[in-house]
């Protein structure tokens, strides 16, 4: 696993774990000082209700190669936010960098390694690495 | 006479040095984990696939979204970080004109910024 991805992984899974309490501060994430496990559960992260909308669009724009329409990508990768991570709240223009970040190191990697787009499992491990 | 030669000399050294693309001084060299290096790769990527259809003004604005980006992430001025990442895009974009293949993985496009 290249070491980039799992290292946005883990930080999203942070990010993940405490998004609510993140969001009541006003610069709760990504560099909030919030101690996390990000060995311990992996709440939404982990969830396929979650994460396979936001595999299905990586997975899509990742077929259309340099003709993915980035804008359109990161525009839905907003819109999944709230309700994925924030119980329906907008969340933080921070938060919303950070996981825009993961989402193109996810197309980046993508490039170079296409299985990783093959299935949702594949995926999943590519961003969470061995378990 | 010969002053005149040296400045000129210099100049032209000045001049070459930046079309070869040497770093300025605010050109610091990027993470290759810092996620905005994959979003730079991504953009570029997308601007290649626009062809003709590239508009260089709007390829700028996203790159100073990324800069922002990269200024609240790091906690650095705002200023500094567009600079440094339309430098360092703007430097990509015209080795991958040379070199497409820069644009074919993220580990050569690293490689082609220096990112450490």
């Amino acid at each position: 696993m290249k070491q980039p991805i799992k290292l946005a992984a883990i930080a999203l899974i942070a990010l993940t774990a405490v998004a609510g309490a993140a969001q009541a501060q006003q610069h709760g994430a990504p560099q909030g000082d919030t101690t996390v496990n990000v060995q311990g559960p992996q709440g939404p992260f982990a969830d396929q209700k979650v994460m396979m909308p936001f595999y299905e669009l990586l997975r899509d724009a990742h077929n259309q190669g340099d003709k993915a329409d980035l804008d359109a990508v990161e525009t839905k990768v907003k819109a999944m936010l709230p309700a994925a991570f924030n119980g329906g709240q907008p969340v933080s223009k921070a938060m919303e960098d950070h996981v825009l970040g993961v989402a193109h190191q996810a197309l980046a990697l993508g490039v170079s390694n296409p299985k990783m787009f093959d299935s949702y499992e594949a995926f999943m491990a590519a961003m969470l690495g061995p378990q | 006479m010969q002053r005149a030669k040296y400045l000129l000399a210099g100049l032209v050294l000045a001049l070459g040095a930046g079309c070869a693309g040497m770093p300025g001084a605010q050109a610091d060299p990027l993470n290759r984990e810092d996620p905005h290096v994959a979003q730079l790769f991504n953009i570029l990527r997308q601007a290649r696939g626009q062809g003709d259809q590239l508009i260089m003004a709007q390829l700028d604005a996203k790159l100073r979204d990324v800069g922002r980006a990269h200024a609240i992430e790091y906690e650095i001025d705002q200023a500094a970080s567009e600079q440094m990442i339309l430098q360092t895009a703007h430097k990509a974009w015209v080795a991958a004109q040379k070199e497409p293949e820069i644009l074919n993985s993220l580990d050569a496009f690293n490689k082609a910024i220096g990112a450490w």
